[in-house]
């Protein structure tokens, strides 16, 4: 799979903001996710991508052509910013069309790619209507269809799923994860949204105050983070800082007054990093048992969730069966899923 | 229900009104009322006609300066961040700031006084100018090359030169669209503000050129805004008097002179009397009125009733 999008030590100053040096590449066909909170540099780094922001330094590099100093109609890429931006004094059709009728395709060429595109996204039935008055989901493909007709090198979504309601965004990941495939693109999204990240992603990359935390495949990511703050962000609700050890098997390390096992060979000062979904109840065959008293229990989508004390240390699990304050309560981590990460930071 | 605070809110707004029509209401009326029986008489004089016309024209043009200068500064200032943008804000507040009078002087001196430094630079150039075509006549083959091309630019620096700002149009215009374009710029600057900037660069990376982005994208969102602007403009030099009275009192125009119609219902007043005055002020009030009433409608109807 050969490199769709490069870049190289990219860095921008906006004011007291910093963004970078930034360095990736995202490979041919793929539908990759830039992850992180809100002001983390996400959509200052798709726009510079878009060529709507110029970098103090470093290249951005598109199918091998360096385009850091090409505007954006140069570059081969196509934007659906946060909102869709639909031009709302155009019909769909011509919102659709516009991308074709600037850069010269002659009408009835511009006619079929609009239909073709429409059908493809299932928007046929909008192509007369103005925009004002679409619903979030045909907005977000009409904008779609505007970017995709022009058939870009890299499609670059900001945040494209934020203003849809929890069943609308469900229908649409099907349509967004197949578009790399589907229109021979490379997708680069960013959002906020953990579950969009994993759910989509081939690849995932982590920013944090403008700095590239890291990136890897959403399994690796979502259970094997290299950095505290993806940790964190990805929903390891219990990080306790210990001291590693090796063991035969990989380390272990001390939480309260339970010495824990873990498959991974980590030495010194670790984060001990553990899923609250990862926890078993009651005495397992296999792994670490982890027993503590309950202090708070509360309903969550997948149980109930529940917080103990172990000697001093609480910990966050989620269970099936609904414990009652005050009651002990004894859980079950294989070593496997214990994850360490080294306390450089 | 009456909720905390109604009445004092009521007072206010009571206030506020009684003011409105003291202030402009009743003036305004006034002179409609006493002046109306005699706004045909007043149409029918030929020197108020030419003056009228004459300002129509000054303030057309200065719309029009408006509309080529302050368009790129508006949309320089609605859409970009740079080290000197303050200080551009205040540089365009300023004519609405200084006392119109001085504006006047301002101009004589930057445009018609001994102390203009851009004319006196203009003459400085056109005399080098005229010494290097003469030195070119040593050099048989670069003086046939050159030569045409140094006349010529000296031809076009004279007439840069030549032109009079003191009572004629070009000065009056230079004046009234020094005072008038604020106006545009902030309204219009007001207008591309609104536009979601996204649009722009979906535009752009759709392949749009930066001129096309603002032809298809931008300006069907901002021209009513722009025309509004212009209309602002175009009636705030209708009205002006106090520069005028210093540049251009009178206005070389159709192989005479004419008084800007600001500056004629002044000598009215002065020279005859009030009721004479009220006469031509109601009668140019109904003609601004009635082009002001004619440019809305025709603003209403593009955008479709």
């Amino acid at each position: 799979m050969g490199v769709a999008l490069k870049l190289i030590d990219v860095e921008l100053r906006l004011g007291s903001f910093k963004l970078g040096p930034i360095t990736t590449s995202v490979s041919d066909g793929t539908y990759n996710v830039i992850m992180g909170p809100t002001g983390s540099g996400k959509s200052t780094l798709i726009k510079i991508i878009a060529g709507a922001y110029r970098p103090n330094s470093g290249s951005v590099v598109i199918n091998g052509e360096d385009v850091t100093d090409k505007p954006p109609e140069l570059r081969g890429i196509a934007y659906v910013p946060q909102g869709y931006a639909l031009f709302d004094h155009m019909t769909v059709y011509e919102n659709i069309e516009y991308g074709l009728k600037v850069r010269g395709v002659p009408k009835r060429i511009r006619a079929i790619e609009v239909r073709r595109i429409a059908e493809d996204l299932g928007i046929l039935n909008l192509l007369n209507r103005g925009v004002k008055g679409l619903s979030g989901g045909e907005s977000q493909k009409v904008a779609l269809a505007r970017a995709l007709v022009i058939k870009p090198k890299v499609l670059l979504l900001d945040e494209p799923m934020s203003m849809m309601d929890v069943s609308t965004r469900e229908s649409l990941i099907p349509l967004l994860r197949s578009i790399p495939s589907k229109f021979n693109t490379v997708v680069v999204h960013v959002t906020h949204d953990r579950n969009e990240a994993y759910t989509l992603a081939d690849k995932i990359l982590v920013l944090n105050n403008g700095q590239l935390i890291e990136e890897n495949e959403p399994e690796a990511i979502f259970t094997r983070p290299s950095r505290l703050f993806t940790a964190q962000f990805v929903g390891f609700s219990n990080i306790i800082p210990a001291t590693a050890v090796k063991s035969p098997q990989g380390s272990m390390v001390l939480i309260g007054n339970h010495v824990l096992y873990s498959t991974e060979r980590v030495e010194g000062k670790v984060y001990v990093c553990i899923r609250p979904e990862w926890f078993r109840e009651g005495n397992g065959d296999e792994g670490n048992i982890i027993k503590g008293v309950v202090l708070e229990v509360e309903r969550a989508s997948m149980g109930f969730r529940v917080m103990i004390n172990v000697d001093g240390v609480p910990l966050t699990a989620i269970t099936q069966s609904k414990p009652s304050k005050g009651d002990s309560l004894s859980l079950t981590i294989p070593p496997n899923l214990i994850h360490l990460i080294p306390a450089t930071e | 229900m009456v909720y905390i605070g109604e009445l004092p809110l009521k007072v206010a707004l009571v206030a506020s009104l009684l003011i409105l029509a003291i202030l402009i209401i009743y003036p305004l009326i006034l002179i409609i009322v006493l002046g109306s029986p005699q706004i045909t008489s007043a149409l029918s004089v030929g020197s108020f006609i030419e003056a009228v016309e004459v300002t129509a024209i000054m303030s057309t043009l200065s719309a029009l300066v408006a509309v080529v200068m302050g368009t790129p500064l508006a949309y320089l200032l609605a859409r970009y961040e740079f080290r000197l943008k303050q200080l551009l804000d205040s540089i365009i507040d300023i004519p609405i700031m200084i006392p119109h009078i001085i504006v006047g002087i301002m101009i004589v001196l930057a445009f018609a006084s001994k102390y203009s430094v851009l004319f006196n630079s203009l003459n400085a150039v056109i005399m080098h100018l005229r010494a290097f075509n003469l030195t070119l006549l040593h050099y048989g083959f670069l003086h046939i090359l050159l030569s045409p091309m140094v006349n010529a630019l000296i031809y076009v620096l004279s007439v840069v030169v030549g032109i009079k700002f003191i009572n004629t149009l070009w000065g009056a215009v230079a004046a009234v669209a020094f005072l008038s374009s604020t106006y545009y710029i902030r309204v219009t600057e007001a207008a591309v503000s609104m536009v979601n900037p996204e649009m722009e660069i979906v535009a752009r990376t759709l392949g749009a050129s930066p001129s096309r982005v603002f032809v298809s994208i931008t300006l069907p969102k901002v021209w009513r805004a722009m025309a509004n602007g212009a209309l602002l403009s175009w009636a705030r030099s209708v009205s002006e008097a106090g520069a005028l009275f210093i540049i251009a009192y009178s206005i070389y125009f159709n192989g005479g002179y004419v008084y800007p119609a600001s500056v004629y219902i002044y000598e009215s007043y002065v020279g005859v009397g009030l009721s004479n005055a009220v006469k031509y002020s109601a009668a140019l009030l109904v003609v601004v009125l009635a082009i002001f009433v004619v440019y809305r409608v025709i603003l209403s109807i593009r955008r479709g009733g």
